[in-house]
């Protein structure tokens, strides 16, 4: 069964990085999973790997974080240029509910959004949208 | 020439004529020769005469009243014997006996004539005698008549018909000009019977009444009789006339004739049937008139005439006609009626007085009556007041109405004074404008804020105090209000004393006269600048707590979501006999029951600041029949659960204007609620129904379940209030429907019994 060879989580929360990288690993749909604590080593993270075996497919980016949230990332990403920059799908996973961010994430260039907890479920359903890969339930 | 000689002697005795020749031979005057007419005049015999002194043929009669005859007779003869010229002897009386030897009285008149010779001495004298007794008699008669004249004279001439009339046929003896112009004769009828000389007069009834009074002795007067002698087609002429039987001899007792005395008094009668006609018209146009009338004779003011309308004044009949007037109207007593006549009365100087109170006593009762009325004197022809016309105009209605007006005015008066003293105690402004806009009033917090007395005020006007953008604004919605009359309530900036522009909500409403005129507009303004601020604060306070919400909602999730993650993690590590202990799987079944009720507890927040930030979420026309319909489904494993019931009226098409999302949010706390707090002893059943009034869609919730104590209805909607712990609940349910309801602009309110069951109405604006 294919898996994703790299997805990236973005989250200042160490203890959501934990759970969530554990249970990707549980899945097994992904050969790595890497971990920025905030949008700049995301973006450091990206550069570093944007060669095609390392670089992350699916980023999980979370909203509020310190040094660079989730919109100064996005920003930042519009301007990065690399090769497979085409084909990495990014999804917001958030605890975040205002009704501004909500209007503000809408205008996004990001493939979906998502509620925490992150899920099985919700592990699934991204990958068999976003990358037609189907894992039983 | 024949040759005979003429026989003189036989000649001069034939003559006709008395007449004596006798000889002028003093005293004897012996007669000569006598004609046969005074010889059978004198019942003598020629040769008893001739040569006889003529004073011893005719001596002296003894029953003679006087000798005068015989001595005239001698003076006569000496006369004309002595002057040679014919002498005129007076007329005298003698007492003769006639041929059938009876004296009677005649009157002679003699002429003595003397017969002169040649020498010129009187040879004889010749004496003639005339028989005067017939002119003498009728000489006596014309005297007779002049005395008679002469008596009645001033009866003739009077301006006064008079005449005599004699006999049972009423024979004319006496007639006057003005009796002739009355018959239409000419005295010429004087002498014939009445109805001879006048036919016409029979069929008046006047030869009964002649023949009644010469009869009786009675007189008769009759007043403006009616006669028409001189032809049906001449006006009728009216006479008063008197009929009185006179007699020949005091002691008769058959009167000789009457006498009869007319008086033409046509004028009088025709002037008097024109004033009596003018009376009667007068009357009649009195009678009819529509303003009392009345006319007042005497000093006790005796009632002549009054009417209708002034019967109808006096609250009295007909039979107070003829009665002295304060009989009649005792109550004038104490009013100035009574004295304001009496005045009339003693100067004779109409009196009018307008509006006057009269206190009138109709039917039992006193009445109030308002008139106009002139008191006008009627004068004797010496200019003394004899009676008073009394003419009045009821202007009672009109002083009534009057009065009314008056009280209005002082009532509005005053209530514009209490309205003046409780402007000018309010706080806040208060003003009055007019129709056409300009300033009535405004009250002391009005001039404090604008910091001018009135009069500058008034002078200067509203719109330099506004705010000078707003200015056309303001003016715009004041005079747009005053031309349709209705409320206007708009906020505006207008300049305090201290120069500061402070923000105004201002309202305004037409007020009216009782009438129904625009008075003006009525209106007040309070100072919200701080309230506006305020206003503001909250609104940022409001945000902050619910960006604070938010913060702390999205800042409690990570780790509440961590530690479920973290203890799924634990369990994991754990073998799986010791993680299906009891123990172990009691723990972490409480745990994981903390962490839900935190979750929920979380999103519950949430919930409430959404609905607080999205109830401008937009109302659409929504089936409530399907949306009930979807919620019914979602609820089915509830309702399966308590073997519930719905039963909806609602038809297929009916529609509401709400949020499709807050419809549904609604119909499911609604219904949930009528299957989670059943009654133990029977399935739950809920009725759903909607039905249309005027202003909403009145939809119907109505259950038999347990029931909401009444102590407990009030605080049923406020947040986290919950009444039963043996169901699941949050406490935010009915809150978050009574907020959707209200935000729409509608309302929920609940009737409940416990034991029966609760009937949740909601009200949906259209």
């Amino acid at each position: 069964m294919d898996k994703l060879s790299c997805i990236l989580l973005v989250d200042d929360d160490k203890t959501t990085n934990f759970l969530n990288r554990l249970l990707l690993e549980n899945l097994g749909v992904a050969d790595r999973v890497l971990v920025a604590e905030n949008g700049r080593e995301a973006l450091r993270l990206i550069e570093q790997n944007s060669t095609e075996e390392t670089c992350p497919a699916l980023i999980l980016l979370d909203i509020n974080m310190p040094v660079m949230n989730g919109f100064d990332f996005l920003d930042a990403y519009q301007d990065l240029s690399f090769d497979h920059k085409q084909s990495v799908v990014i999804v917001m996973l958030t605890t975040s509910l205002n009704p501004r961010d909500v209007a503000r994430l809408q205008q996004l260039p990001t493939n979906g959004f998502m509620n925490k907890p992150l899920t099985k479920k919700m592990v699934h359903d991204v990958l068999k949208e976003h990358f037609n890969l189907e894992f039983p339930a | 020439m024949p040759d005979q000689p003429v026989d003189y002697q036989a000649a001069f005795e034939a003559l006709p004529g008395s007449f004596v020749l006798v000889e002028p031979n003093a005293p004897d005057y012996a007669i000569l020769a006598i004609s046969s007419d005074l010889l059978k005049l004198t019942a003598q015999a020629r040769p008893q005469v001739l040569g006889h002194s003529v004073f011893t043929v005719y001596p002296k009669t003894p029953d003679a009243p006087t000798a005068a005859g015989l001595s005239a007779l001698r003076t006569s003869l000496q006369n004309a014997a002595h002057t040679r010229q014919p002498d005129q002897m007076p007329v005298v009386r003698y007492k003769v006996r006639n041929t059938a030897g009876v004296l009677e009285t005649r009157y002679w008149s003699g002429l003595t004539k003397p017969l002169l010779n040649a020498a010129g001495q009187v040879h004889h004298l010749l004496h003639t005698i005339q028989d005067v007794t017939e002119r003498v008699r009728e000489q006596d008669q014309q005297r007779e008549l002049r005395k008679i004249e002469k008596t009645y004279g001033l009866f003739l001439q009077a301006p006064v018909a008079v005449c005599i009339l004699t006999g049972p046929e009423n024979t004319i003896e006496l007639a006057n000009d003005e009796m002739h112009r009355f018959w239409g004769t000419t005295p010429a009828v004087t002498g014939q019977p009445l109805f001879t000389a006048l036919p016409q007069a029979r069929e008046y009834g006047f030869a009964e009444l002649l023949e009644q009074v010469r009869n009786t002795g009675q007189s008769y007067f009759g007043t403006e009789y009616p006669v028409q002698f001189a032809g049906p087609e001449q006006p009728v002429q009216y006479y008063n006339f008197t009929y009185q039987a006179y007699f020949e001899n005091s002691t008769d007792t058959a009167a000789a004739g009457v006498f009869c005395v007319a008086h033409n008094v046509t004028k009088q009668v025709v002037a008097r049937q024109q004033v009596e006609e003018s009376e009667r018209r007068v009357r009649s146009l009195v009678d009819s008139a529509p303003f009392p009338i009345s006319v007042h004779v005497g000093q006790n003011l005796r009632i002549q005439s009054a009417n209708q309308a002034m019967l109808q004044a006096w609250g009295k009949g007909a039979d107070v006609l003829g009665r002295p007037f304060a009989e009649v109207l005792p109550e004038f007593e104490g009013q100035e009626v009574f004295a304001q006549m009496a005045q009339v009365f003693s100067t004779g100087q109409p009196f009018g007085v307008r509006n006057q109170r009269i206190e009138v006593v109709i039917a039992g009762a006193p009445q109030t009556f308002y008139y106009h009325y002139n008191f006008t004197p009627l004068l004797n022809p010496d200019g003394s007041v004899y009676g008073i016309v009394n003419t009045g105009a009821d202007v009672t209605d009109l002083m009534l109405a009057r009065q009314r007006i008056e009280e209005y005015a002082v009532e509005l008066q005053e209530s514009e004074e209490r309205f003046r003293i409780m402007a000018d105690a309010a706080p806040n402004q208060v003003w009055a404008v007019h129709p056409d806009s300009s300033i009535r009033y405004v009250n002391r917090a009005f001039l404090e804020f604008v910091g001018v007395s009135l009069e500058e005020y008034l002078r200067v006007g509203w719109a330099s105090y506004l705010y000078p953008e707003e200015m056309e604004y303001a003016q715009h919605i004041l005079t747009e209000a005053i031309s349709r009359q209705t409320i206007y309530r708009f906020e505006h900036r207008m300049r305090r004393h201290d120069g500061q522009y402070r923000w105004l909500l201002a309202q305004g409403a037409p007020s009216y006269y009782p009438n129904g005129e625009l008075y003006g507009y009525v209106g007040s303004a309070i100072d919200i600048t701080d309230l506006k601020q305020m206003n503001e604060q909250l609104v940022q306070t409001n945000n902050d707590l619910d960006n604070f919400v938010y913060t702390a909602s999205h800042d409690l999730k990570a780790p509440i979501y961590n530690i479920e993650g973290l203890l799924h993690a634990l369990l994991q590590t754990l073998p799986p006999d010791t993680r299906h202990s009891g123990q172990v799987q009691h723990l972490a079944d409480m745990m994981q029951e903390s962490v839900d009720r935190f979750t929920k507890t979380i999103a519950n927040l949430t919930d409430i600041v959404k609905l607080q930030k999205e109830n401008s979420e937009e109302a659409v026309m929504v089936e409530l029949a399907s949306v009930l319909q979807d919620v019914c489904l979602d609820l089915e494993p509830l309702r399966a659960s308590a073997a519930g019931r719905f039963v909806s009226t609602i038809p297929a098409e009916l529609a509401i204007r709400f949020s499709t999302k807050n419809l549904r949010s609604v119909l499911y706390n609604l219904l949930s609620n009528s299957l989670k707090y059943g009654a133990p002893d029977r399935p739950p059943l809920v009725r759903i129904a909607c039905e249309l009034t005027p202003a909403y869609h009145v939809l119907t919730v109505a259950d038999n379940g347990l029931g909401i104590e009444q102590e407990h209805q009030e605080q049923l909607f406020s947040m986290f209030r919950r009444f039963h712990n043996h169901v699941e609940g949050s406490g935010i349910g009915l809150y978050m429907v009574k907020k959707m309801v209200e935000n729409a602009g509608g309302k929920i309110s609940v009737t409940s019994q416990t034991g029966v069951g609760s009937t949740f109405q909601v009200y949906f604006r259209h």
